[in-house]
């Protein structure tokens, strides 16, 4: 993750550099979605396969969708950051087009928050046993 | 002017400005786009599945004890 905002800074344009790693971002985001959704369906189909009868498999499913709740949360809060750091790239390259000066610390501190949601994510998945990309 | 239609002329009047803030923001899409498209934002990443994962539990429950009724 710190590898994030350290490309923000070295680069000649800090701003090309923000967009490269919001789309790295992106990237991962995606591949994290589809790991978690594999193991979520993996776990359910487990779990129904084991249960003797049909409540006990009602049971079980409410168990594994429960344990799995925590992860998409905070998959869809590292998505909601990861959109909000879109849209502050988004505004500067507006006013950088049009001339104007945009405040740089916006966009790397909506990066650290980008940053810091995939990490809450991370440890979500983590704790299912998901192993989810690191972020460079 | 009823009040009921004060709600109204207000409530067009959000989602027209909601229209033109989505135009505007858009055209900016598009412009950047045009002028460096090397430099161009991925499209969002997917929304969470949870809930359409859950929403599988009914065939997959009838696929198991479906066909255990059956055998």
């Amino acid at each position: 993750m710190g590898a994030l905002l350290i490309i923000t800074t070295g680069c000649a344009s800090r701003l090309d550099a923000s967009i490269a790693a919001v789309n790295g971002a992106q990237a991962f985001l995606v591949h994290a979605n589809d790991t978690l959704a594999a193991s979520h369906r993996s776990a359910r189909d487990t779990a129904v396969a084991a249960a003797p009868d049909e409540p006990a498999a009602r049971r079980l499913l409410a168990e594994v969708h429960a344990r799995y709740l925590r992860a998409w949360q905070a998959y869809d809060a590292a998505r909601f950051a990861w959109l909000g750091t879109a849209a502050s790239v988004r505004a500067a390259q507006a006013i950088e087009l049009a001339g104007g000066d945009h405040e740089p610390r916006a966009v790397s501190l909506a990066l650290l928050e980008l940053g810091a949601a995939y990490e809450a994510f991370r440890a979500a998945a983590l704790a299912l046993a998901v192993k989810a990309p690191v972020l460079p | 002017m009823s009040a009921r239609d004060d709600t109204r002329l207000a409530l067009d009047l959000i989602s027209g400005a909601a229209a033109l803030g989505l135009a505007v923001a858009e055209g900016v899409r598009q412009v950047i786009a045009a002028a460096r498209p090397d430099i161009v934002l991925a499209e969002p990443p997917p929304a969470g599945r949870y809930a359409e994962i859950v929403a599988e539990d009914a065939a997959v429950l009838a696929r198991r004890f479906g066909e255990d009724e059956q055998t």
